[in-house]
C-alpha cells in the first residue's frame, strides 16, 4: 500500500521519464524527475513481495495438512511455491540496485557512472537479474491455475504430476540464468550473449513439458467445455505461440533483427495477456462459485471467453508480422504500408476490451441474482471444495486429513452435470 | 555458572575464529594479487562455516534450514558467475591486429557523427 | 481450557518444536534475501575489482588493517556471547530454573555494547577518510591517485563500494544493536523469560549473519593491498 502510494504520487506530481527500466546513466545522472521517490515506492513494494514469498515458503514447508505430502499438493500450490522462491531470491537484488541508483543521484557521480569508470551495463545486469525472473513470477501462477482446471474438466488425473511439479521449479531456477537475453544489443560481450542465448532456450524444455502434459491430460478425457476450460485451452494455445516465438527470440541473430520491434511486443503479450490474463480469467471463473457462493451465467461466460480469444489474436498476431517487417515499438507514427495491420490490431484491441468488460457485468450480476453454489459445483478434487461456498473465516472446522493424491478424478460419463447451482430445496 | 559441556564448542569456535583472523591478516602481508584474494576468501569462508555450523547451529538444524542456506549462496554464485561471464569475455571478439587485413571499426554499435 | 490461558505455542502449530522450527526456517529464508541484498553489491564489487585491480589495491592501502582487525574481533566476541546466552536460555528452559536469567542478560548487554564499539570505530574511520577527502563525489581527492585510470577517479569507485557496503552493514548493525538491547531488556523484565527463547534465537541468527557479512567485507576492503 505505502509503496503503491509512493509510485502513484510520483505519477501525479510529475512522473518519471526513465522508462520502466530505469536504465543508467540516464536515470542516475540526467533525468530530472522523481526517480528517487519512484524507487522508494518500488523498494517498499519489494519488501511486501519478499514478506509474501517468505510466508508462502514457510507455510508450504511446515503447515501442510496431515497426509498432504509434497507430491499430493495441488499444482497451484507447487507453482505458488516456485513463484515465492523467485520473489525471495530476486527482489532483494532489485532493491539494492535501486538503492545504488539513489545513492548515485544523491551524492552525484557513482557506481554506474562511466565518467569514473563505472559501467552502466552493470545496472542492466542487476536489473535483469530481477526483471527476467519477474515475468516468471507472473506466468507461473497461471500455469498452476491451468493445471487445476484441465484435469477437472477433462475428468482425468493430471498426466505426469511429478514432471509438471518439477518443471515449475526448473522454470524458476533456470529463469535466473537467462537475463542476458535482454542485453544482446546493449554492448555485453558476445560470448556472454552466447551463454545466455543457450540457457534461454533451455527454459523451453520445462515449459514444453507442461504444455505436453496438459495436452496428454486432455487425451481421451471426457471434456466439458465450460467457461474455465475455454480459458485454459486458450491459455495452452496462446502460451505455445508465445513460447515458440520466445525460443526464436533467444537466438541472437534473430533477436538482432526484431529487437525493439512489435515482434517483441507481440511475444510478450502472447505470454502475459494470452497466457497470464487468460489463466487469471479462467481461475476467476473456476473459483468464483467457491469465493462468492454464486453461480454466474454459463452462456455469457462462454461468449466472453470466445470474444477474448478472438479479440486477443486479432490484436496481437498482426504485431508479429509488423515487427518482422521492421515496425519499431514505442513510436507513435509508422510507415504507410503498415496501416492495415495497425487497423487490425486496434480493432482486435477494442474487441478484447469488450471481452474484458463482459465478465465484470455478469459476474457482478451473479452476486445478487445468480443461483447459490453448492460446496463443490464442479465435482472437483481438492480441499477447498470440501468447505461451504463461500468459505467461513476459519476455512475448516477441523483440520482435514488428506488420504489420496491430487486430481484423483474417476472416469466420468458425458451425462455428468457440473457447474450447476444448488438444487432447489423445499 | 561454570561452563557446561554444551557450551564448549562455542568457545572452541571462537578460538578458531581468532586464529583465522590472525591468519588472514598475516597472509595479507605475504600474498597479494589473485593468490592473496583466493587465500583471503578461503579463510573468510572457513570463518563463515564456523559461525554458521557452531554459532548458528546449522549442524543440528532440520534439512529445510540447510537447504535455505545453500540456496542463498548458490543464487549469489549465479549472479556473480553470469555477470562475470560478460565482463571477463569482453574484447575477445576483437580481431588481432596482425591478422586484420583492413581497417576495422573498433566499436560496432556506435557511430560518431562529426559536426 | 488450560491450553488457551497458558499456550506453549501459537494456533497454526502442532507443538512448541514445530513453532520453533518455523521461526528458525523463516528467519533463514529472510537471511537468504539478505544474502542477495548484499549480493547485488558484491556483484558490483567483483566486477569493479576485476576491471580496476590497481585502484582497489591503492584504495585498500588507505584503510587501517589493524583497526579493521580489531573491529572483526569485537564483532566475533559479540557473536560468541550471544550464542552462549542462547544456550543458557535453552538450558534454563529445560531445567526450569531462573538462575540463568542474570548471566544471559549480562552477556546480551555486553554484546550490544560491543556493537556500539564497532560502530564507533567504523564511524571514526569514516571521519578520518572524509577528512582526507576520500568521500566520493566532486570533492574527491583524485590528485592522490593520478596514475590510476580516469585520472584517478577509478579509486573513487573503490571508496564508493566501501562506503555503500560498509554503510549498509552499519545500518544492519544499528538494527541488530536495537534488537539485542531490546531482547535483553525483555528477558530481564519478563515473568516467564523462557518464553522468549524463540525470539532470542531469531535475533541471534540475525546477529551472526551480520557478522558473517563483516567477515567477508574485512578482507574484501582492508586486505587487498
Ligand atoms: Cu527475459
Amino acid at each position: 500500500m505505502t509503496g503503491g502510494l509512493f509510485t502513484l504520487g510520483v505519477i501525479i506530481i510529475g512522473g518519471v521519464d526513465t522508462g520502466w527500466t530505469f536504465y543508467t546513466p540516464y536515470s542516475s545522472t540526467y533525468a530530472n524527475t522523481w526517480v528517487i521517490l519512484a524507487a522508494t515506492g518500488i523498494f517498499i513494494n519489494g519488501f511486501s513481495s519478499i514478506a509474501t514469498g517468505l510466508n508462502f515458503i514457510v507455510s508450504i514447508h511446515l503447515l501442510r495438512a496431515p497426509g498432504l505430502t509434497w507430491f499430493r499438493l495441488p499444482m497451484f500450490v507447487w507453482t505458488t511455491y516456485a513463484t515465492s522462491l523467485i520473489m525471495v531470491l530476486a527482489t532483494p537484488v532489485l532493491a539494492v540496485t535501486l538503492g545504488l541508483v539513489a545513492v548515485e543521484r544523491i551524492f552525484g557521480g557513482g557506481i554506474f557512472d562511466p565518467a569514473i569508470g563505472g559501467d552502466p551495463l552493470l545496472f542492466q545486469h542487476l536489473f535483469w537479474f530481477y526483471s527476467h525472473p519477474a515475468v516468471y513470477i507472473m506466468i507461473l501462477p497461471g500455469m498452476g491455475v491451468v493445471s487445476e482446471i484441465v484435469p477437472c474438466f477433462a475428468r482425468k488425473p493430471l498426466f505426469g504430476y511429478g514432471f509438471v511439479a518439477m518443471s515449475g521449479l526448473a522454470i524458476a531456477a533456470l529463469g535466473f540464468l537467462v537475463w542476458g537475453h535482454h542485453m544482446f544489443v546493449s554492448g555485453q560481450s558476445i560470448y556472454a550473449g552466447l551463454l545466455f542465448s543457450f540457457l534461454s532456450m533451455l527454459v523451453a524444455i520445462p515449459s514444453a513439458v507442461k504444455v505436453f502434459n496438459w495436452t496428454a491430460t486432455l487425451y481421451k478425457g471426457t471434456i466439458f467445455l465450460k467457461t474455465p476450460m475455454l480459458y485454459a485451452m486458450g491459455f495452452i494455445g496462446l502460451f505455445t505461440i508465445g513460447g515458440l516465438t520466445g525460443i526464436s527470440l533467444a537466438s541472437i541473430g534473430f533477436d538482432m533483427h526484431v529487437h525493439d520491434t512489435y515482434f517483441i511486443v507481440a511475444h510478450f503479450h502472447y505470454i502475459m495477456v494470452g497466457g497470464m490474463v487468460m489463466a487469471f480469467l479462467g481461475g476467476v471463473h473456476f473459483w468464483w462459485p467457491k469465493m462468492t457462493g454464486a453461480i454466474y451465467s454459463e452462456w455469457w461466460g462462454r461468449v466472453s471467453a470466445l470474444i477474448v480469444f478472438l479479440g486477443f489474436n486479432l490484436a496481437f498476431f498482426p504485431q508479429f508480422i509488423l515487427g518482422y517487417l521492421g515496425n519499431p515499438r514505442r513510436y507513435h507514427a509508422y510507415a504507410e504500408g503498415f496501416q492495415v495491420f495497425h487497423i487490425m490490431s486496434t480493432l482486435g484491441a477494442s474487441i478484447l476490451g469488450i471481452g474484458y468488460l463482459l465478465p465484470l457485468g455478469y459476474l457482478l450480476w451473479s452476486l445478487k441474482y445468480g443461483r447459490r453454489a453448492s460446496r463443490n459445483p464442479w465435482q472437483a478434487t481438492g480441499l477447498e471444495w470440501t468447505t461451504p461456498s463461500p468459505p467461513p473465516t476459519h476455512n475448516f472446522g477441523e483440520t482435514p486429513t488428506v488420504t489420496g493424491p491430487a486430481y484423483d478424478y474417476p472416469p466420468a460419463h458425458r451425462e455428468l452435470v457440473i457447474g450447476e447451482g444448488e438444487p432447489e430445496k423445499n | 555458572m561454570e561452563t557446561s559441556n554444551s557450551q564448549r564448542p562455542l568457545y572452541l569456535a571462537f578460538l578458531g575464529l581468532m586464529v583465522l583472523l590472525a591468519a588472514t591478516i598475516g597472509c595479507s602481508f605475504v600474498f597479494s594479487g589473485l593468490l592473496g584474494a583466493m587465500v583471503a576468501m578461503a579463510i573468510a569462508t572457513s570463518k563463515m562455516l564456523l559461525v554458521m555450523f557452531i554459532f548458528m547451529d546449522l549442524r543440528r538444524s532440520p534439512s529445510s534450514v540447510r537447504f535455505a542456506a545453500c540456496a542463498g549462496f548458490l543464487w549469489l554464485f549465479f549472479a556473480v558467475f553470469c555477470t562475470l561471464a560478460d565482463f571477463t569475455t569482453r574484447g575477445w571478439n576483437e580481431v588481432p591486429e596482425k591478422t586484420a587485413t583492413r581497417e576495422l571499426p573498433t566499436t560496432y554499435d556506435r557511430v560518431e557523427f562529426e559536426n | 481450557m488450560s491450553s488457551t490461558s497458558n499456550p506453549t505455542h501459537l494456533i497454526p502449530y502442532d507443538s512448541p518444536s514445530h513453532q520453533r522450527h518455523a521461526a528458525i526456517f523463516g528467519l533463514w529464508v529472510f537471511l537468504v534475501t539478505e544474502i542477495l541484498f548484499f549480493g547485488g553489491m558484491i556483484v558490483g564489487y567483483v566486477v569493479y575489482h576485476y576491471e580496476y585491480p590497481e585502484a582497489f589495491r591503492e584504495g585498500s592501502r588507505t584503510l587501517n588493517v589493524w583497526a579493521g582487525g580489531a573491529m572483526t574481533a569485537v564483532l566475533l566476541l559479540g557473536s560468541l556471547l550471544i550464542a552462549v546466552a542462547e544456550h543458557l536460555t535453552e538450558e534454563g528452559d529445560r531445567d526450569n530454573s531462573q538462575s540463568w536469567r542474570g548471566t544471559a542478560v549480562w552477556r546480551l548487554a555486553v554484546t550490544a555494547c560491543l556493537g556500539v564499539v564497532f560502530l564507533g570505530l567504523e564511524f571514526y574511520e569514516y571521519h578520518e577518510l572524509i577528512g582526507e577527502g576520500l568521500f566520493p563525489g566532486s570533492q574527491f581527492a583524485r590528485q592522490r591517485f593520478t596514475d590510476l585510470p580516469y585520472s584517478g577517479r577509478a579509486a573513487e569507485l573503490f571508496f564508493l563500494m566501501f562506503f555503500c557496503m560498509t554503510g549498509l552493514h552499519a545500518f544492519h548493525m544499528i538494527v541488530g544493536i536495537l534488537l539485542v538491547g531490546g531482547i535483553g531488556t525483555a528477558i530481564q523484565r519478563a515473568r516467564q523469560p523462557e518464553r522468549l527463547g524463540n525470539t532470542l534465537t531469531v535475533i541471534a541468527l540475525y546477529w551472526h549473519f551480520v557478522d558473517i557479512v563483516w567477515i567477508f567485507l574485512y578482507p574484501l576492503f582492508y586486505l587487498v593491498r
